[in-house]
């Protein structure tokens, strides 16, 4: 039994230590479940498989972000506030009941992380509280930072960001506070050159928009500009365009950012020129918001668009012998689910062809089939949530993993953009720790079962997957078996 | 008759070839077709004439075929019609097809002299006189086009002796595919009006009495009207009208690239105000799509709504409603973006967004060495419930007709196809190799309709005729057809 919490509020019994070396020993279910999977059954899975897992003592869990710093990995995942009775879990590091943070997990060994701190975050439930968002950078490669120092930018709450020293991860020092805003989110920070677009809404602003700040010297924040669709703008009338969600830059070689706007409907992507973006007149007038932006697709307001991520260009096998047109450049796009038990239209991942961007025009689509697990009954949302944003090698344009809350972290071979496949997937099991997502719920006021819920998922550089449960069942690290092996080119697992 | 092939009918069988393989090699005279799940029911060779738009009318107990034609080639002008005996430029074949084992060539209508798209007849619609609201209901009546320069009506209520009415529309330029409603008698006429800035847009037309067509409005894109400046938008190609009932017109743009699909209110159309401002143009629009410019929009086909199984469990039940949209394919041996064919959720009409692509595998056959045009080019339009929301039929010039499963437009499934065998007719495709000509020879399927009864008409753009088909096995299953 991995992760078991034993009765009671707060108490964590089983370690992930003692937990890692019976999981390898589990079977593993060859195919999804028909039925809702109770406490004690194995994992779900297809060419993927568990290496070790925390608990994060038992937090709902948003981002995790991996790092190396020397020779050690780090991982720090960002945390949703707490709820109920679960709204200050105990840290048994410092004895204290603490609102939830940030966890900082070493994860040099993954069949034997080991948790070094958790920095508490705001008070709120869920959305409202703690510290959801993670990102990290050397200083070495920030520009103006210290380049012995190893930094870690935060969300806090809904209030702001927070800038960390986490060198010493087991010793996290704050450096710097940017409060007073609301509806943080998912932030991004470009570790070339310290470029930060924080995501949330400061005074003035009609909704979430993105705040551009240098954080080249991370204790220092030295504000850019203010950015947002045309209409989100201060003194701004009539409809408000939709929030964004949050962003992913390709840096200053690439020049692009990539917006997700409408996280569960009414999605839109823009593609704007990072450099006019940085550089261009920054009051927010809407001839400035709109001077930046290189192309937007608004897609079919049924969809949703929480991650829009870059894929690059590739060549497309079918078109191979095209005298123009063999390579096209790609952006996928995942929506966001917010209903437990499909009560809203499938949110799922599309993919787009932006070879011209100016015109962004979706060409394939990717789900889970419901029918494989029967998730719309199983309890919990079923639907997609985010994907990695890692670029490195290992797996850009090879395979991409996809969170789709009670059907876990699937992967995709997205080698043909055109006709994405699944090709591998983790269902972690439930444990005490799961908890019952509650609301209205196909128009009651109600809970639904304990189920995983794969909130999100990143990788590392030695090509192991790191997924974040919401229902508060901790953090798991994966491998690819396999097919899903071979394709990412690593060797076969003996 | 003359020149019609031997063919694979039910007689003789078609086992042999039902399943024959895509060839990896391109194909030569005497070759069986390439096939899977479609066979061979008759041929026509038409008289060896370019071929464009099949449009199957059923007249009581009998089945006529009228296909438009495209102009000559360089090499034969004007084809002879064995029928006079006199050389003719191409225009409109008139075919009965009541026995699609053994085809009838009943009657060539010549049209304008002129190469490909610049002569010849290519669109054809019928509509029955007792249908229209004022028509004679004993007859039977052909809108056509008449090469570049205009459109035509004729009485062809005895197929075999087509006899002209009037000129609807004339002093045109480019007409191409027109649309006409039966049971309203309102045609959407595709050609270009010599005030306007562009090659083709819309004249809509009364012909509820075809002997007295009725001008009501020009349509098009603002900035293709008399008097704008800057860039022009992508011209028409066609447009598929669901009547009076659905209200909606499907406008195609862009035929091979700068796609753009305009879903428009039929009834704001005809009734809205009629002068071609900016204002009055938008007015009937509810909702457009912009392609990847490297696609273009040749056919727009409403697949109307859908029950999408994944989405059976969903609480909102998961009806959407779809548009399959196929681009057309100019270049000769992949010189340009493959066209393909899109689908597209239009549930919400104001922003429609396509979730899944369907081609050809070019793999499948080497299309792109095999000669000609590899891509899509047109689907049967036909709503007949034999194929619609089941089946549609692509056609897809040298890979033949292919038939793709349609009833989860998430994700269309290739489930048959039919490349016909070329023949001494089958006319060659050039392209230029270090400044020479180098030509191959592959058929290459120009268009596609279909029947109440579930034949399957498939037109060659390179003079080999019409192939009758049918579906077989997994194919005619979907259909639901014994």
């Amino acid at each position: 039994m991995i992760l078991e919490y034993v009765t009671g509020r707060h108490s964590v019994l089983a370690t992930a230590v003692s937990a890692s070396a019976v999981v390898l020993a589990l079977p593993v279910l060859a195919q999804t479940q028909k039925q809702a999977p109770k406490i004690g059954d194995p994992p779900e899975a297809l060419n993927v498989r568990l290496v070790g897992s925390n608990d994060l003592q038992g937090r709902t869990a948003y981002q995790p972000t991996i790092v190396k710093q020397d020779t050690r990995y780090i991982a720090y995942i960002g945390h949703h506030g707490g709820s109920g009775d679960f709204s200050q879990p105990h840290n048994p590091l410092t004895g204290q009941n603490e609102l939830n943070g940030t966890s900082i997990v070493d994860v040099t060994d993954p069949k034997q992380p080991k948790y070094l701190a958790h920095i508490p975050g705001a008070v709120g439930d869920g959305e409202a509280g703690a510290a959801q968002m993670t990102r990290v950078c050397d200083g070495k490669s920030l520009g103006k930072g210290d380049p012995n120092k190893v930094y870690l930018l935060r969300a806090f709450g809904r209030e702001g960001h927070e800038t960390w020293d986490v060198t010493d991860p087991a010793k996290p020092k704050v450096l710097a506070r940017l409060l007073g805003m609301t509806d943080t989110h998912k932030n991004y920070w470009e570790c070339e050159g310290g470029i930060a677009y924080l995501v949330s809404t400061p005074p003035g602003w009609r909704t979430r928009m993105t705040q551009v700040y240098d954080l080249s010297d991370p204790a220092n924040p030295v504000k850019i500009r203010d950015f947002g669709l045309v209409g989100q703008q201060p003194g701004a009338t009539g409809a408000v365009p939709v929030a964004i969600h949050g962003l992913v830059s390709n840096g200053p070689k690439g020049n692009r950012v990539y917006l997700a706007f409408g996280t569960n409907k009414g999605g839109i992507i823009q593609i704007v020129d990072r450099d006019k973006l940085l550089k261009g007149p920054k009051e927010p007038t809407p001839e400035n918001l709109l001077y930046p932006q290189v192309g937007r697709l608004d897609m079919l307001p049924l969809a949703g668009a929480h991650t829009a991520m870059p894929l690059g260009k590739f060549k497309i096998p079918e078109f191979a012998k095209e005298k123009e047109g063999a390579e096209r450049d790609m952006v996928m796009i995942v929506s966001e689910t917010f209903r437990e038990e499909c009560g809203e239209a499938r949110q799922m991942v599309h993919f787009v062809d932006a070879t011209i961007e100016s015109r962004p025009m979706v060409v394939s689509h990717w789900t889970v089939p419901e029918a494989m697990g029967n998730f719309c009954t199983r309890g919990g949302r079923f639907g997609a949530h985010s994907s990695n944003e890692d670029m490195r090698p290992l797996y850009y344009g090879k395979l991409t993993f996809i969170t789709f809350f009670n059907a876990g972290m699937r992967v995709l071979d997205i080698r043909d953009p055109y006709n994405p496949k699944e090709v591998g997937y983790f269902i972690p099991p439930i444990t005490r720790a799961t908890q019952p997502r509650c609301g209205m719920i196909g128009g009651q006021q109600r809970c639904s079962n304990a189920v995983i819920q794969s909130n999100n998922a990143e990788v590392d550089d030695r090509g192991y997957i790191y997924i974040a449960d919401r229902a508060n069942t901790g953090l798991h690290i994966v491998e690819l078996t396999g097919e899903a092996r071979a394709i990412a080119g690593l060797p076969p697992l003996q | 008759m003359g020149r019609n092939l031997p063919v694979c009918g039910a007689a003789i069988g078609c086992a042999a070839f039902a399943l024959t393989p895509a060839l990896a090699q391109a194909p030569k005279v005497g070759d069986p077709p390439e096939a899977k799940n479609m066979r061979l029911v008759g041929h026509s060779d038409l008289q060896a004439r370019s071929a464009y738009q099949p449009t199957i009318h059923r007249y009581g107990e009998r089945y006529i075929a009228f296909i438009g034609h495209h102009g000559g080639t360089e090499a034969i002008r004007k084809p002879v019609n064995p029928m006079t005996g006199q050389a003719e430029f191409n225009g409109t074949s008139i075919v009965d097809v009541t026995d699609p084992k053994q085809p009838k060539y009943l009657k060539h209508i010549p049209a304008q002299e002129g190469l490909g798209e610049q002569g010849g007849a290519q669109m054809v619609q019928i509509c029955d006189g007792k249908t229209l609201p004022k028509g004679d209901p004993s007859k039977v009546y052909m809108l056509r086009t008449f090469g570049g320069q205009g459109h035509e009506m004729w009485d062809v209520t005895k197929p075999d002796s087509p006899a002209f009415i009037t000129r609807v529309s004339w002093d045109l330029k480019d007409t191409h595919k027109n649309v006409w409603e039966c049971d309203t008698g309102i045609a959407f006429l595709v050609s270009g009006v010599s005030t306007w800035r562009i090659r083709r847009m819309t004249e809509v037309f009364d012909l509820s009495d075809p002997t007295k067509p009725v001008k009501i409005r020009d349509f098009g894109l603002d900035g293709q009207q008399p008097g704008t400046t800057g860039a022009v938008p992508s011209e028409l190609h066609g447009a598929v009208s669901t009547g009076k009932a659905g209200n909606r017109l499907y406008f195609a743009y862009g035929i091979n690239k700068g796609g753009i699909l305009q879903i428009i209110d039929r009834e704001k159309l005809l009734n809205g105000p009629k002068e071609p401002t900016a204002d009055n143009l938008k007015f009937p629009e509810i909702g457009r799509l912009d392609m990847n410019p490297m696609h273009g929009a040749h056919t727009t086909m409403p697949l109307g709504k859908i029950k999408v199984a994944e989405f059976a469990h969903d609480q909102d039940r998961g009806e959407r409603e779809f548009v399959m949209i196929v681009g057309e394919v100019y270049a000769n041996e992949c010189g340009a973006p493959r066209q393909m064919v899109y689908f597209a959720d239009t549930t919400i009409e104001a922003k429609p967004m396509i979730v899944s692509n369907y081609t050809v595998r070019e793999s499948q056959g080497n299309f792109c060495q095999r000669g000609g045009r590899f891509g899509a080019h047109a689907s049967n339009e036909s709503m007949a419930p034999v194929f619609y929301k089941k089946l549609a039929f692509i056609t897809y010039f040298n890979a033949g007709v292919r038939a793709v499963d349609v009833r989860d437009p998430f994700n269309p499934t290739e489930v048959g196809y039919f490349i016909p065998s070329i023949t001494e007719a089958t006319e060659k495709r050039c392209v230029k190799v270090d400044g020479q000509d180098r030509c191959k020879v592959a058929i290459q399927s120009n268009n596609v309709e279909t029947d109440d009864r579930g034949y399957i008409y498939v037109v060659d753009r390179s003079n080999t005729g019409m192939h009758i088909l049918e579906v077989t096995g997994e194919a005619r299953a979907i259909a639901g057809m014994q």
